[in-house]
């Protein structure tokens, strides 16, 4: 049932964990290459737009117990200024019955681009969030998330 | 109308990032769901939440039926002139509310 | 809403007040909040983002409500951050004129058909939730304080009875999840395994997998108002 991500991006990444494995916490593990339809929602976002990995950081707990309130909170490093600030952000699920999460229109007025919310997860899954900046760049965070007892469909 | 919980801050020094967390009453039906006679319950959730600081546009989400019931949105608004904070709340079967309040920028 | 539970002296107080109590042994009740994971218990303890916090602000308006022709709770209980406190953990406790345990929803029911004259609250509805929740929020943080009517012994009976019955296809008791840690191990789920001794309900001692028997009196307390 667990999708297997391409083989050369794993192992890569596999093998930068060794060299940083002895600091890191055990639970660690590499984001696996993104779906089929995560990658086709996150294009409905961007547009084509080339994504990087980075810049986003998606705060979800690896292992959820209860699938129907997973508090998420979405930050992205910007100084949120009229030059320089996140124009959006969204976040985009694996398998719940339909791809997306939530979708936030930012303001340099906000000072931090930090949201927080709490999401349904039917199952365990990756999830993608993705911000778009005002120079037009696409940053993303990609996630595994564990889930106990699903939501959305009971 | 449903029943609201809002945390914004009534003073603030100028330039100070304020966190705004809100809570809202609503069982966000996915229109996933059966009900109990086997047949799916009907959609019905809050679409998008906004909310303008005197007047201006500072923050909106578009949220979807993968928003947990009684949704909590919670984000920062930087201080920079007294006034009013409007928070609304729009969705499925005509559902709209707006809460207001105020501010004082020292 | 939780309710946390009792210091060593409370519950040794409460020991002695009552004869059914066997002997003096520390307090070994432990929360439901304690077994969840750290992010569920910020989440349930912060204000703002606990739902059950909209329907305490629901209760605090009804509170002040005048139902139909009648009167407000608070026309006779005044400020319920006084006059509920501590009411909500004694709950299940005997009324002597319905002659039967009442938990604290039936009661706030019993207090409209009796003194407001009003229709009840159909049971498990927003308003209703709304009260028990705003009465239940004044004992927060409040240890369970079961009534000691003796009236209520022989409902607890039926309820642990009720409790430690294995029933259904699975031939699971309620105690077998719900009592989930082994409290010898720690080990989360060995209980729901853990086979009874044969012969159990012969006026045994606990099965250890069930706590003292103080432990399975404060969780049988749900049997109570069922009668």
């Amino acid at each position: 049932m667990t999708r297997i991500a391409a083989a050369p991006t794993l192992s890569r990444r596999r093998l930068m964990a060794a060299g940083l494995g002895v600091g890191l916490a055990v639970t660690w593990r590499p984001a696996r290459a993104l779906s089929d339809e995560l990658a086709g929602a996150l294009r409905g976002f961007t547009g084509g737009a080339p994504t990087k990995e980075g810049r986003v950081n998606f705060d979800i707990a690896p292992l959820v117990e209860n699938g129907n309130t997973v508090p998420i909170t979405l930050t992205v490093q910007s100084p949120m200024s009229a030059a320089d600030h996140v124009q959006a952000v969204a976040v985009f699920n694996e398998k719940n019955p339909q791809r997306e999460v939530v979708s936030c229109k930012l303001s340099p007025a906000m000072g931090k681009a930090v949201v927080s919310t709490r999401i349904r997860l039917a199952t365990t899954q990756q999830l993608v969030a993705v911000a778009k900046m005002s120079d037009g760049s696409y940053w993303t965070h990609t996630v595994d998330v564990v889930v106990t007892l699903a939501a959305c469909i009971e | 109308m449903a029943r609201t919980l809002i945390h914004a801050p009534t003073t603030a020094r100028k330039g100070e990032v304020m966190e705004i967390r809100t809570l809202i009453a609503h069982p966000m039906e996915t229109g996933y769901r059966a009900g109990s006679d086997g047949r799916t319950l009907p959609r019905d959730i809050i679409r998008r939440f906004a909310c303008r600081y005197n007047g201006e546009l500072v923050f909106s989400a578009d949220l979807y039926p993968a928003i947990s019931a009684n949704p909590y949105i919670a984000f920062n608004v930087v201080a920079n002139a007294s006034g009013s904070f409007s928070f609304t709340w729009e969705g499925d079967n005509g559902f709209a509310q707006t809460e207001n309040a105020t501010i004082t920028v020292a | 809403m939780r309710f946390r539970f009792a210091s060593i002296a409370a519950m040794f107080g409460l020991l002695c007040a009552s004869s059914v109590f066997a002997q003096a042994t520390p307090d070994k009740r432990r929360s439901g909040f304690d077994t969840m994971s750290a992010r569920i218990q910020s989440m349930q303890s912060d204000d703002l983002q606990n739902p059950g916090m909209l329907w305490v602000a629901d209760g605090e308006v009804l509170w002040k409500k005048i139902f139909g022709i009648s009167f407000s709770c608070a026309h006779c209980h005044n400020d319920a951050k006084q006059s509920m406190k501590g009411v909500a953990a004694k709950y299940p406790d005997w009324d002597p004129i319905e002659n039967r345990p009442v938990d604290l929803s039936q009661r706030i029911n019993l207090c409209r058909t009796r003194h407001q004259l009003v229709l009840p609250l159909p049971p498990e509805s927003v308003e209703l939730l709304g009260l028990e929740a705003y009465v239940a929020y004044q004992s927060r943080g409040m240890p369970l304080a079961p009534s000691s009517a003796k009236e209520l012994i022989e409902p607890r009976e039926r309820g642990r009875r009720q409790y430690e019955q294995r029933i259904g296809q699975l031939n699971l008791s309620c105690g077998q999840c719900h009592d989930e840690r082994d409290d010898r191990t720690g080990d989360l789920g060995a209980a729901a395994v853990r086979p009874r001794r044969v012969g159990g309900a012969q006026g045994h001692a606990l099965d250890p997998l069930l706590g003292s028997d103080d432990e399975v009196r404060a969780l049988v307390e749900v049997g109570d108002a069922h009668g």
